[in-house]
Protein backbone atom coordinates (compact mmCIF):
# COMPACT_ATOMS: atom_id res chain seq x y z
CA UNK A 1 0.00 0.00 0.00
CA UNK A 2 1.36 3.11 -0.59
CA UNK A 3 1.25 5.44 2.30
CA UNK A 4 2.25 8.86 0.81
CA UNK A 5 2.82 9.87 -3.18
CA UNK A 6 5.24 12.33 -4.87
CA UNK A 7 5.37 13.60 -8.59
CA UNK A 8 7.57 15.34 -9.83
CA UNK A 9 8.05 16.35 -13.57
CA UNK A 10 4.98 14.42 -14.42
CA UNK A 11 2.18 16.00 -17.10
CA UNK A 12 0.38 18.28 -14.62
CA UNK A 13 2.35 18.44 -11.74
CA UNK A 14 5.32 20.63 -11.45
CA UNK A 15 5.86 18.58 -7.86
CA UNK A 16 3.24 17.79 -6.05
CA UNK A 17 3.09 16.04 -2.64
CA UNK A 18 0.15 13.88 -0.72
CA UNK A 19 1.75 13.38 2.62
CA UNK A 20 -0.59 10.56 3.64
CA UNK A 21 -2.76 8.16 1.57
CA UNK A 22 -5.10 5.31 3.02
CA UNK A 23 -6.61 2.80 1.99
CA UNK A 24 -9.79 4.63 0.20
CA UNK A 25 -8.23 7.65 -1.09
CA UNK A 26 -10.89 10.36 -3.01
CA UNK A 27 -9.71 13.01 -4.59
CA UNK A 28 -11.76 15.88 -6.26
CA UNK A 29 -11.15 19.72 -7.28
CA UNK A 30 -11.43 21.86 -10.70
CA UNK A 31 -10.54 20.80 -14.46
CA UNK A 32 -7.70 20.26 -15.46
CA UNK A 33 -6.06 20.22 -11.83
CA UNK A 34 -4.59 16.71 -12.72
CA UNK A 35 -7.31 14.01 -10.88
CA UNK A 36 -6.85 11.73 -13.96
CA UNK A 37 -3.08 12.78 -14.61
CA UNK A 38 -2.75 11.48 -10.56
CA UNK A 39 -4.36 8.50 -11.74
CA UNK A 40 -1.91 7.45 -14.50
CA UNK A 41 1.24 8.18 -12.09
CA UNK A 42 -0.16 5.97 -9.74
CA UNK A 43 -0.51 3.48 -12.75
CA UNK A 44 2.68 3.99 -14.35
CA UNK A 45 4.38 3.67 -10.34
CA UNK A 46 2.94 0.35 -9.51
CA UNK A 47 3.76 -0.81 -13.16
CA UNK A 48 7.05 -0.06 -12.98
CA UNK A 49 6.84 1.93 -16.07
CA UNK A 50 5.89 -1.00 -18.31
CA UNK A 51 5.40 -0.54 -21.78
CA UNK A 52 1.98 -1.29 -22.04
CA UNK A 53 0.90 1.21 -19.33
CA UNK A 54 3.35 3.68 -20.59
CA UNK A 55 1.71 2.92 -24.42
CA UNK A 56 -2.07 2.95 -22.57
CA UNK A 57 -1.59 6.43 -20.79
CA UNK A 58 -0.35 8.20 -23.59
CA UNK A 59 -2.56 6.88 -26.57
CA UNK A 60 -5.21 7.68 -23.89
CA UNK A 61 -4.93 11.00 -23.82
CA UNK A 62 -3.97 11.04 -27.54
CA UNK A 63 -0.46 11.86 -26.85
CA UNK A 64 0.44 9.82 -29.79
CA UNK A 65 -1.08 11.33 -32.41
CA UNK A 66 1.20 12.65 -34.64
CA UNK A 67 3.00 9.55 -34.48
CA UNK A 68 -0.26 7.93 -35.47
CA UNK A 69 -0.95 11.01 -38.19
CA UNK A 70 2.04 10.38 -39.99
CA UNK A 71 2.05 6.97 -39.80
CA UNK A 72 -1.56 6.30 -41.59
CA UNK A 73 -0.05 8.72 -44.31
CA UNK A 74 1.76 6.91 -47.65
CA UNK A 75 3.03 10.82 -48.51
CA UNK A 76 4.95 10.83 -45.23
CA UNK A 77 7.26 8.01 -46.23
CA UNK A 78 8.95 10.78 -48.83
CA UNK A 79 9.83 12.73 -45.68
CA UNK A 80 12.17 12.71 -43.18
CA UNK A 81 10.63 11.63 -39.81
CA UNK A 82 10.29 14.87 -37.90
CA UNK A 83 7.14 13.54 -35.55
CA UNK A 84 8.37 14.25 -31.50
CA UNK A 85 8.44 11.25 -29.42
CA UNK A 86 5.02 10.93 -28.16
CA UNK A 87 6.97 10.71 -24.63
CA UNK A 88 6.68 14.08 -24.72
CA UNK A 89 3.08 14.18 -23.67
CA UNK A 90 4.11 12.35 -20.19
CA UNK A 91 6.17 15.13 -19.10
CA UNK A 92 5.56 18.56 -17.49
CA UNK A 93 3.81 21.43 -18.85
CA UNK A 94 5.13 19.96 -22.27
CA UNK A 95 8.43 21.18 -22.36
CA UNK A 96 10.96 19.51 -25.45
CA UNK A 97 12.04 16.04 -24.78
CA UNK A 98 15.83 16.85 -22.85
CA UNK A 99 17.89 14.47 -21.09
CA UNK A 100 18.04 17.14 -18.21
CA UNK A 101 14.32 16.27 -17.44
CA UNK A 102 13.16 13.68 -15.04
CA UNK A 103 9.76 12.36 -13.60
CA UNK A 104 9.62 11.12 -10.62
CA UNK A 105 6.61 9.11 -9.29
CA UNK A 106 6.40 7.56 -5.90
CA UNK A 107 6.18 8.21 -1.85
CA UNK A 108 7.64 10.57 0.42
CA UNK A 109 10.92 7.90 0.59
CA UNK A 110 13.18 8.50 -2.19
CA UNK A 111 13.99 4.95 -2.34
CA UNK A 112 10.51 4.12 -3.15
CA UNK A 113 10.18 5.98 -7.05
CA UNK A 114 9.75 5.60 -9.96
CA UNK A 115 12.47 7.86 -12.15
CA UNK A 116 11.81 8.15 -16.18
CA UNK A 117 13.96 10.66 -17.93
CA UNK A 118 14.85 10.53 -21.66
CA UNK A 119 18.72 10.02 -22.76
CA UNK A 120 20.81 8.74 -25.70
CA UNK A 121 22.75 5.52 -25.91
CA UNK A 122 24.71 3.62 -28.09
CA UNK A 123 25.18 -0.19 -28.35
CA UNK A 124 28.74 -1.05 -27.34
CA UNK A 125 29.40 -4.46 -29.42
CA UNK A 126 32.81 -5.21 -27.06
CA UNK A 127 30.63 -4.64 -23.99
CA UNK A 128 27.55 -5.65 -25.53
CA UNK A 129 25.16 -3.48 -24.00
CA UNK A 130 23.91 0.09 -24.49
CA UNK A 131 26.10 2.86 -23.38
CA UNK A 132 25.31 6.65 -22.88
CA UNK A 133 26.90 8.50 -25.22
CA UNK A 134 28.94 11.26 -24.32
CA UNK A 135 28.08 14.04 -26.45
CA UNK A 136 31.52 15.64 -26.65
CA UNK A 137 32.95 12.67 -28.72
CA UNK A 138 30.13 10.59 -30.22
CA UNK A 139 27.91 11.66 -33.03
CA UNK A 140 23.78 11.59 -32.39
CA UNK A 141 23.74 9.79 -35.56
CA UNK A 142 24.70 6.69 -34.40
CA UNK A 143 22.68 7.06 -31.10
CA UNK A 144 19.24 5.78 -29.90
CA UNK A 145 16.93 7.59 -27.60
CA UNK A 146 15.94 5.79 -24.73
CA UNK A 147 13.44 6.37 -22.18
CA UNK A 148 15.35 5.32 -18.66
CA UNK A 149 13.57 3.31 -15.73
CA UNK A 150 15.08 3.93 -12.65
CA UNK A 151 13.19 2.28 -9.60
CA UNK A 152 15.02 4.31 -6.26
CA UNK A 153 18.00 4.69 -8.10
CA UNK A 154 18.82 1.46 -9.91
CA UNK A 155 18.32 1.62 -13.42
CA UNK A 156 16.03 -1.64 -14.45
CA UNK A 157 14.76 -0.53 -17.89
CA UNK A 158 15.94 0.93 -21.51
CA UNK A 159 13.40 1.20 -23.64
CA UNK A 160 14.41 2.29 -27.29
CA UNK A 161 11.62 4.78 -28.00
CA UNK A 162 11.43 3.87 -31.38
CA UNK A 163 10.54 0.07 -30.43
CA UNK A 164 8.40 1.41 -27.81
CA UNK A 165 5.77 3.47 -30.08
CA UNK A 166 6.99 1.65 -33.49
CA UNK A 167 7.35 2.75 -37.07
CA UNK A 168 3.52 2.91 -36.86
CA UNK A 169 2.85 4.28 -33.73
CA UNK A 170 0.78 2.93 -31.24
CA UNK A 171 -1.19 1.87 -33.54
CA UNK A 172 0.99 -1.61 -35.07
CA UNK A 173 2.43 -4.33 -32.65
CA UNK A 174 5.19 -3.77 -30.52
CA UNK A 175 7.35 -6.84 -30.34
CA UNK A 176 8.65 -6.07 -26.81
CA UNK A 177 11.83 -8.22 -25.45
CA UNK A 178 10.90 -7.07 -21.41
CA UNK A 179 7.87 -8.40 -19.65
CA UNK A 180 5.15 -5.95 -20.02
CA UNK A 181 3.02 -7.30 -17.45
CA UNK A 182 2.84 -4.81 -14.40
CA UNK A 183 4.21 -5.99 -11.51
CA UNK A 184 1.69 -5.20 -9.00
CA UNK A 185 -2.34 -6.11 -9.67
CA UNK A 186 -3.53 -2.66 -10.74
CA UNK A 187 -7.13 -2.54 -12.26
CA UNK A 188 -8.54 0.95 -13.78
CA UNK A 189 -11.97 2.04 -14.19
CA UNK A 190 -11.81 4.89 -16.65
CA UNK A 191 -14.86 7.24 -16.85
CA UNK A 192 -16.47 5.35 -19.35
CA UNK A 193 -15.66 2.14 -17.59
CA UNK A 194 -13.25 -0.90 -18.47
CA UNK A 195 -12.93 -2.26 -21.91
CA UNK A 196 -15.19 -5.10 -23.10
CA UNK A 197 -12.30 -7.36 -23.69
CA UNK A 198 -11.11 -6.99 -20.09
CA UNK A 199 -14.19 -7.33 -18.47
CA UNK A 200 -14.62 -10.74 -19.99
CA UNK A 201 -10.98 -11.46 -18.24
CA UNK A 202 -11.97 -10.07 -14.94
CA UNK A 203 -15.27 -11.83 -15.37
CA UNK A 204 -13.33 -15.30 -15.90
CA UNK A 205 -10.81 -14.69 -13.28
CA UNK A 206 -13.53 -14.54 -10.97
CA UNK A 207 -16.01 -16.65 -11.87
CA UNK A 208 -17.60 -19.44 -9.45
CA UNK A 209 -15.42 -18.03 -6.71
CA UNK A 210 -16.31 -16.27 -3.49
CA UNK A 211 -15.25 -13.02 -5.23
CA UNK A 212 -18.70 -13.86 -7.68
CA UNK A 213 -20.94 -13.21 -4.67
CA UNK A 214 -19.52 -9.64 -3.91
CA UNK A 215 -19.72 -8.53 -7.28
CA UNK A 216 -23.11 -9.91 -7.82
CA UNK A 217 -24.21 -7.63 -4.23
CA UNK A 218 -22.95 -4.64 -6.24
CA UNK A 219 -24.97 -5.03 -8.93
CA UNK A 220 -28.04 -6.02 -5.97
CA UNK A 221 -27.42 -2.32 -5.00
CA UNK A 222 -29.40 -1.10 -7.96
CA UNK A 223 -31.57 -4.53 -8.91
CA UNK A 224 -32.25 -6.80 -5.55
CA UNK A 225 -33.52 -9.34 -8.76
CA UNK A 226 -30.07 -10.04 -9.29
CA UNK A 227 -29.75 -13.80 -9.54
CA UNK A 228 -26.47 -14.52 -11.87
CA UNK A 229 -24.16 -13.47 -14.42
CA UNK A 230 -23.02 -14.58 -17.71
CA UNK A 231 -20.78 -13.70 -19.95
CA UNK A 232 -21.84 -14.96 -23.55
CA UNK A 233 -20.69 -14.62 -27.36
CA UNK A 234 -17.13 -15.32 -28.50
CA UNK A 235 -15.11 -11.95 -28.65
CA UNK A 236 -17.03 -9.44 -28.11
CA UNK A 237 -18.95 -11.31 -25.13
CA UNK A 238 -22.16 -9.55 -23.47
CA UNK A 239 -22.95 -9.82 -19.86
CA UNK A 240 -26.54 -11.21 -19.46
CA UNK A 241 -28.44 -11.71 -16.07
CA UNK A 242 -30.63 -14.02 -14.23
CA UNK A 243 -33.13 -12.16 -12.28
CA UNK A 244 -35.63 -13.30 -10.12
CA UNK A 245 -39.28 -13.24 -10.97
CA UNK A 246 -37.94 -12.96 -14.83
CA UNK A 247 -37.55 -16.16 -17.31
CA UNK A 248 -35.78 -14.81 -19.93
CA UNK A 249 -32.09 -13.32 -19.70
CA UNK A 250 -31.60 -9.79 -19.31
CA UNK A 251 -28.61 -8.10 -21.12
CA UNK A 252 -27.25 -5.86 -18.64
CA UNK A 253 -27.11 -3.01 -20.32
CA UNK A 254 -30.72 -2.43 -20.76
CA UNK A 255 -30.77 -1.95 -16.79
CA UNK A 256 -29.28 1.32 -17.62
CA UNK A 257 -25.53 2.60 -17.27
CA UNK A 258 -25.69 2.62 -13.58
CA UNK A 259 -25.64 -1.57 -13.99
CA UNK A 260 -22.68 -1.16 -16.21
CA UNK A 261 -20.72 0.96 -13.91
CA UNK A 262 -21.24 -1.00 -10.44
CA UNK A 263 -20.10 -4.14 -12.61
CA UNK A 264 -16.96 -2.33 -13.44
CA UNK A 265 -16.07 -1.05 -10.11
CA UNK A 266 -17.17 -4.66 -8.76
CA UNK A 267 -14.67 -6.58 -10.80
CA UNK A 268 -11.81 -4.12 -10.44
CA UNK A 269 -12.06 -4.79 -6.79
CA UNK A 270 -12.50 -8.83 -6.69
CA UNK A 271 -9.65 -9.17 -8.87
CA UNK A 272 -7.93 -6.80 -7.14
CA UNK A 273 -6.72 -8.39 -3.89
CA UNK A 274 -3.27 -7.22 -2.24
CA UNK A 275 -3.31 -4.65 -5.27
CA UNK A 276 -4.50 -1.12 -6.29
CA UNK A 277 -7.61 -0.32 -7.98
CA UNK A 278 -8.30 3.16 -9.84
CA UNK A 279 -11.92 4.79 -10.56
CA UNK A 280 -11.67 7.91 -12.83
CA UNK A 281 -15.10 9.86 -11.95
CA UNK A 282 -16.48 7.60 -9.54
CA UNK A 283 -19.91 8.78 -9.75
CA UNK A 284 -20.69 8.50 -13.28
CA UNK A 285 -23.81 6.95 -14.59
CA UNK A 286 -24.83 6.67 -10.63
CA UNK A 287 -27.58 8.01 -9.05
CA UNK A 288 -26.81 9.58 -5.93
CA UNK A 289 -28.65 6.80 -3.72
CA UNK A 290 -26.66 4.21 -5.23
CA UNK A 291 -23.42 5.91 -4.58
CA UNK A 292 -24.50 6.54 -0.98
CA UNK A 293 -24.54 2.86 -1.00
CA UNK A 294 -21.55 1.66 -2.96
CA UNK A 295 -19.28 3.55 -1.09
CA UNK A 296 -19.63 1.20 2.16
CA UNK A 297 -19.50 -1.43 -0.07
CA UNK A 298 -16.12 -0.30 -1.69
CA UNK A 299 -14.37 0.21 1.60
CA UNK A 300 -15.72 -3.49 2.85
CA UNK A 301 -13.99 -5.02 -0.23
CA UNK A 302 -10.79 -2.94 0.06
CA UNK A 303 -10.26 -4.21 3.52
CA UNK A 304 -11.73 -7.37 3.17
CA UNK A 305 -9.48 -8.22 -0.50
CA UNK A 306 -6.48 -5.74 0.78
CA UNK A 307 -7.35 -2.86 -1.78
CA UNK A 308 -5.68 -0.08 -2.28
CA UNK A 309 -8.40 2.47 -3.92
CA UNK A 310 -7.85 5.92 -5.63
CA UNK A 311 -11.22 7.77 -6.88
CA UNK A 312 -11.70 10.61 -8.55
CA UNK A 313 -15.13 12.87 -8.60
CA UNK A 314 -16.30 15.96 -8.96
CA UNK A 315 -19.81 15.37 -7.68
CA UNK A 316 -21.08 16.34 -4.14
CA UNK A 317 -23.21 13.28 -4.10
CA UNK A 318 -20.39 10.71 -4.38
CA UNK A 319 -18.33 13.23 -1.82
CA UNK A 320 -20.90 12.73 0.50
CA UNK A 321 -21.33 8.92 -0.05
CA UNK A 322 -17.72 8.46 0.49
CA UNK A 323 -17.83 10.75 3.87
CA UNK A 324 -20.31 9.05 5.54
CA UNK A 325 -18.90 5.76 4.82
CA UNK A 326 -15.55 7.11 6.22
CA UNK A 327 -16.95 8.73 9.24
CA UNK A 328 -17.60 4.98 10.11
CA UNK A 329 -14.05 3.86 9.56
CA UNK A 330 -12.06 7.06 10.48
CA UNK A 331 -8.88 4.76 9.76
CA UNK A 332 -9.76 3.89 6.19
CA UNK A 333 -10.05 6.65 4.14
CA UNK A 334 -8.15 10.17 2.85
CA UNK A 335 -9.62 12.99 1.00
CA UNK A 336 -7.51 15.70 -0.74
CA UNK A 337 -8.37 18.48 -3.13
CA UNK A 338 -5.86 19.67 -6.01
CA UNK A 339 -5.83 23.01 -6.44
CA UNK A 340 -4.19 25.22 -8.97
CA UNK A 341 -1.71 28.51 -8.19
CA UNK A 342 -0.69 30.08 -10.99
CA UNK A 343 1.05 26.34 -13.03
CA UNK A 344 1.65 24.50 -9.89
CA UNK A 345 -1.08 21.97 -8.59
CA UNK A 346 -1.18 21.44 -4.81
CA UNK A 347 -3.29 19.14 -2.65
CA UNK A 348 -5.16 20.27 -0.07
CA UNK A 349 -6.47 17.96 2.39
CA UNK A 350 -9.59 17.43 3.39
CA UNK A 351 -9.82 15.87 7.07
CA UNK A 352 -12.66 13.93 7.97
CA UNK A 353 -13.85 15.98 10.89
CA UNK A 354 -13.51 19.66 8.50
CA UNK A 355 -15.23 17.61 5.76
CA UNK A 356 -18.69 16.61 7.81
CA UNK A 357 -19.03 19.70 9.36
CA UNK A 358 -18.35 21.49 5.49
CA UNK A 359 -20.96 19.08 4.35
CA UNK A 360 -23.27 19.96 6.94
CA UNK A 361 -23.27 23.95 6.95
CA UNK A 362 -22.76 23.44 3.04
CA UNK A 363 -19.75 24.67 2.42
CA UNK A 364 -18.70 23.44 -1.21
CA UNK A 365 -16.08 20.84 -1.46
CA UNK A 366 -15.67 20.25 -4.66
CA UNK B 1 -20.62 43.92 5.81
CA UNK B 2 -24.46 44.01 6.16
CA UNK B 3 -25.95 47.19 7.26
CA UNK B 4 -29.00 45.40 8.47
CA UNK B 5 -29.74 45.92 11.97
CA UNK B 6 -33.72 45.40 11.54
CA UNK B 7 -33.43 42.05 12.08
CA UNK B 8 -35.45 41.07 9.26
CA UNK B 9 -32.44 39.91 7.45
CA UNK B 10 -29.50 36.87 8.25
CA UNK B 11 -25.94 38.24 8.86
CA UNK B 12 -24.67 36.20 5.83
CA UNK B 13 -21.41 37.92 4.53
CA UNK B 14 -19.43 36.00 1.68
CA UNK B 15 -16.94 38.31 2.31
CA UNK B 16 -13.18 36.53 2.73
CA UNK B 17 -12.90 38.34 5.69
CA UNK B 18 -15.14 36.80 8.10
CA UNK B 19 -16.04 36.93 11.19
CA UNK B 20 -18.64 34.02 12.57
CA UNK B 21 -20.46 34.63 15.54
CA UNK B 22 -22.93 32.25 17.63
CA UNK B 23 -26.42 34.24 16.82
CA UNK B 24 -28.28 36.83 15.70
CA UNK B 25 -27.47 39.07 18.84
CA UNK B 26 -23.27 38.97 18.25
CA UNK B 27 -24.16 39.65 15.09
CA UNK B 28 -25.81 42.87 15.70
CA UNK B 29 -23.37 43.78 18.94
CA UNK B 30 -19.97 43.25 16.66
CA UNK B 31 -21.27 45.06 13.84
CA UNK B 32 -21.94 47.86 16.20
CA UNK B 33 -18.78 47.63 18.05
CA UNK B 34 -16.96 47.93 14.51
CA UNK B 35 -18.57 51.15 13.10
CA UNK B 36 -17.72 52.53 16.58
CA UNK B 37 -13.96 51.56 15.93
CA UNK B 38 -14.43 52.49 12.07
CA UNK B 39 -14.02 48.96 11.21
CA UNK B 40 -17.21 48.18 9.59
CA UNK B 41 -15.61 47.83 6.13
CA UNK B 42 -13.03 45.39 6.96
CA UNK B 43 -14.61 42.04 7.86
CA UNK B 44 -18.00 40.82 7.05
CA UNK B 45 -20.18 38.92 9.71
CA UNK B 46 -22.03 34.94 9.72
CA UNK B 47 -24.89 34.08 12.07
CA UNK B 48 -23.50 30.69 12.93
CA UNK B 49 -27.02 30.02 14.43
CA UNK B 50 -25.64 28.37 17.67
CA UNK B 51 -22.48 27.95 19.56
CA UNK B 52 -22.10 24.04 17.33
CA UNK B 53 -23.26 25.50 14.37
CA UNK B 54 -20.90 28.28 14.59
CA UNK B 55 -18.00 25.81 15.10
CA UNK B 56 -19.24 23.65 12.10
CA UNK B 57 -19.11 26.74 9.73
CA UNK B 58 -16.15 28.16 10.94
CA UNK B 59 -14.77 23.98 10.54
CA UNK B 60 -16.30 23.48 7.45
CA UNK B 61 -14.54 26.61 5.48
CA UNK B 62 -11.40 25.06 6.76
CA UNK B 63 -11.97 22.48 3.72
CA UNK B 64 -13.81 24.84 1.05
CA UNK B 65 -12.82 25.16 -2.00
CA UNK B 66 -13.26 28.58 -1.57
CA UNK B 67 -11.45 29.60 1.30
CA UNK B 68 -11.65 33.47 3.59
CA UNK B 69 -8.32 34.99 3.68
CA UNK B 70 -9.10 35.32 7.09
CA UNK B 71 -11.84 33.60 9.48
CA UNK B 72 -12.49 34.41 12.94
CA UNK B 73 -14.92 33.14 15.41
CA UNK B 74 -16.43 34.30 18.59
CA UNK B 75 -17.83 32.02 20.80
CA UNK B 76 -19.10 32.10 24.41
CA UNK B 77 -17.23 30.21 27.39
CA UNK B 78 -20.72 29.13 28.38
CA UNK B 79 -20.81 27.82 31.23
CA UNK B 80 -24.31 26.80 30.77
CA UNK B 81 -23.61 22.75 29.98
CA UNK B 82 -22.08 21.39 32.31
CA UNK B 83 -19.05 19.02 31.65
CA UNK B 84 -15.62 19.34 30.14
CA UNK B 85 -16.92 21.19 27.04
CA UNK B 86 -17.86 24.10 29.22
CA UNK B 87 -16.20 27.52 30.74
CA UNK B 88 -13.27 28.66 28.35
CA UNK B 89 -11.23 25.69 28.53
CA UNK B 90 -13.29 23.65 27.21
CA UNK B 91 -14.19 25.43 24.91
CA UNK B 92 -10.93 26.28 23.74
CA UNK B 93 -10.54 22.04 23.74
CA UNK B 94 -13.32 21.79 21.65
CA UNK B 95 -12.30 24.65 19.35
CA UNK B 96 -8.75 22.88 18.85
CA UNK B 97 -10.22 19.71 18.03
CA UNK B 98 -11.80 20.99 15.05
CA UNK B 99 -7.98 21.92 13.83
CA UNK B 100 -6.28 19.00 15.24
CA UNK B 101 -5.68 17.45 11.45
CA UNK B 102 -4.97 21.02 10.00
CA UNK B 103 -1.26 22.31 10.21
CA UNK B 104 -2.10 25.08 12.32
CA UNK B 105 0.24 25.23 15.69
CA UNK B 106 -2.44 25.64 18.64
CA UNK B 107 -1.00 25.49 22.12
CA UNK B 108 -2.93 24.11 25.11
CA UNK B 109 -4.46 27.32 26.49
CA UNK B 110 -5.98 30.59 24.95
CA UNK B 111 -3.99 33.03 25.11
CA UNK B 112 -5.70 35.89 26.90
CA UNK B 113 -5.35 39.03 24.17
CA UNK B 114 -7.34 36.38 21.72
CA UNK B 115 -5.62 33.76 19.53
CA UNK B 116 -4.43 34.83 15.94
CA UNK B 117 -3.00 32.15 13.84
CA UNK B 118 -1.38 32.99 10.55
CA UNK B 119 -1.98 29.56 8.14
CA UNK B 120 0.52 27.94 5.82
CA UNK B 121 0.23 28.60 1.88
CA UNK B 122 -3.51 27.90 1.27
CA UNK B 123 -4.85 28.49 4.76
CA UNK B 124 -6.62 31.31 6.05
CA UNK B 125 -5.20 33.49 8.71
CA UNK B 126 -7.81 32.06 11.57
CA UNK B 127 -8.19 33.19 15.08
CA UNK B 128 -10.64 32.76 18.09
CA UNK B 129 -11.93 34.83 20.43
CA UNK B 130 -13.51 33.28 23.81
CA UNK B 131 -15.98 35.56 25.78
CA UNK B 132 -15.82 37.45 27.81
CA UNK B 133 -12.07 37.43 27.91
CA UNK B 134 -10.64 33.93 26.97
CA UNK B 135 -10.07 33.43 30.37
CA UNK B 136 -13.62 33.39 32.69
CA UNK B 137 -16.24 31.55 32.07
CA UNK B 138 -19.39 33.33 30.48
CA UNK B 139 -20.56 34.92 27.52
CA UNK B 140 -21.72 38.22 25.69
CA UNK B 141 -23.21 39.62 28.31
CA UNK B 142 -20.32 39.66 30.56
CA UNK B 143 -18.43 40.94 28.16
CA UNK B 144 -20.81 44.29 27.54
CA UNK B 145 -21.57 44.22 31.44
CA UNK B 146 -17.49 45.20 31.64
CA UNK B 147 -18.27 48.74 29.39
CA UNK B 148 -20.84 49.69 31.70
CA UNK B 149 -19.94 51.83 34.73
CA UNK B 150 -19.30 50.19 37.79
CA UNK B 151 -21.47 51.77 39.89
CA UNK B 152 -24.46 50.90 37.66
CA UNK B 153 -23.19 47.19 37.37
CA UNK B 154 -23.36 46.80 40.95
CA UNK B 155 -26.80 48.55 40.63
CA UNK B 156 -27.88 46.25 38.40
CA UNK B 157 -26.14 43.36 39.82
CA UNK B 158 -27.88 44.08 43.38
CA UNK B 159 -31.62 44.32 41.70
CA UNK B 160 -31.23 41.27 39.82
CA UNK B 161 -29.96 39.36 43.16
CA UNK B 162 -33.30 41.08 44.68
CA UNK B 163 -35.26 39.98 42.69
CA UNK B 164 -34.36 36.21 43.23
CA UNK B 165 -34.45 36.63 46.69
CA UNK B 166 -37.86 37.91 46.88
CA UNK B 167 -38.92 35.20 44.84
CA UNK B 168 -40.32 37.61 42.08
CA UNK B 169 -37.58 36.09 39.32
CA UNK B 170 -37.44 33.44 37.85
CA UNK B 171 -34.43 33.61 35.57
CA UNK B 172 -32.30 30.65 35.32
CA UNK B 173 -28.61 31.10 37.61
CA UNK B 174 -26.95 30.59 34.22
CA UNK B 175 -28.27 33.70 32.48
CA UNK B 176 -27.57 36.05 35.73
CA UNK B 177 -25.76 38.19 33.80
CA UNK B 178 -28.28 38.80 30.94
CA UNK B 179 -30.73 39.45 33.49
CA UNK B 180 -28.12 42.00 34.85
CA UNK B 181 -27.42 43.60 31.29
CA UNK B 182 -30.99 44.37 31.09
CA UNK B 183 -32.21 45.20 34.18
CA UNK B 184 -29.30 47.95 33.11
CA UNK B 185 -30.74 48.70 29.35
CA UNK B 186 -34.03 48.97 31.08
CA UNK B 187 -32.85 52.82 32.46
CA UNK B 188 -31.51 54.03 29.86
CA UNK B 189 -32.86 56.44 27.53
CA UNK B 190 -34.95 54.61 25.48
CA UNK B 191 -35.29 51.70 27.95
CA UNK B 192 -35.09 48.52 27.39
CA UNK B 193 -33.62 48.40 23.50
CA UNK B 194 -31.96 45.31 22.53
CA UNK B 195 -28.46 44.34 22.99
CA UNK B 196 -27.49 45.77 18.50
CA UNK B 197 -29.15 48.86 19.18
CA UNK B 198 -28.19 49.21 22.57
CA UNK B 199 -24.46 49.01 21.46
CA UNK B 200 -25.18 51.50 18.63
CA UNK B 201 -26.78 54.01 21.14
CA UNK B 202 -24.02 54.10 22.95
CA UNK B 203 -25.00 52.22 26.25
CA UNK B 204 -21.77 50.26 26.36
CA UNK B 205 -18.20 52.17 26.43
CA UNK B 206 -17.11 50.09 23.12
CA UNK B 207 -14.43 52.40 22.25
CA UNK B 208 -12.55 52.45 26.19
CA UNK B 209 -10.21 50.59 28.08
CA UNK B 210 -12.33 47.56 28.55
CA UNK B 211 -12.82 46.69 25.05
CA UNK B 212 -9.77 47.44 23.92
CA UNK B 213 -8.83 44.15 24.18
CA UNK B 214 -11.25 42.81 21.61
CA UNK B 215 -10.93 45.88 19.60
CA UNK B 216 -7.62 45.14 19.01
CA UNK B 217 -7.95 41.44 18.22
CA UNK B 218 -10.53 42.79 15.30
CA UNK B 219 -8.12 44.94 14.07
CA UNK B 220 -5.13 42.61 14.15
CA UNK B 221 -7.07 39.51 13.06
CA UNK B 222 -8.54 42.08 9.60
CA UNK B 223 -5.94 43.92 9.00
CA UNK B 224 -4.39 43.35 5.07
CA UNK B 225 -3.85 39.87 4.57
CA UNK B 226 -0.29 39.56 2.19
CA UNK B 227 -1.64 36.66 -0.34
Amino acid sequence: MLDSLYIKGFKLFEELNVPELSRLNLFVGNNNTGKSCLLEAVRLFASEASPAVIRDVIHTRDGDWETNLRNRSEVDDNYPSDAVSPMWSLFHDFQALDPSLMIEIGTGDEERRLRLSIDFYKRDDDLSRWVLVDPENDSIEVADEMLEVFVGFERTRLLRLENLFGRRGLLGRIPSPVDDRPKTKIISVGTDGIKRQEVGYLWDRINKTPFEDKVLSCLRLIDHRVEGVALVGNSERTVVLRLAGVSERVPLKALGDGMTRLLHIGLAMANAEDGIVLIDEFENGLYWGVQAELWPVVFEMAEAFNVQVFATSHSGDCIKGFERAWEKRPDLGAMYRLERKGSSVKAFSLPIVNLSDALESLVEVR
Amino acid sequence: MSDRTDGTKRFRSESDHLLIVEGVQDCHVFFQIAVHNSLENSFGIWDGGGDEGALKKFSGLLAASRRPAVLGIVLDSDPAKDGPNSGAIGRWGRFRGRLAKLPYQLPDKPDDGGAIFDGPDGYPRIGVWLMPDNRSDGMLEDFLLSLIPNDAKEFADFAAKEAKLRDIATFQEVHHSKAVVHTYLAWQDEPGKPLGLATRAGMFDVKGENAKAFVDWLKAMFSPVVI
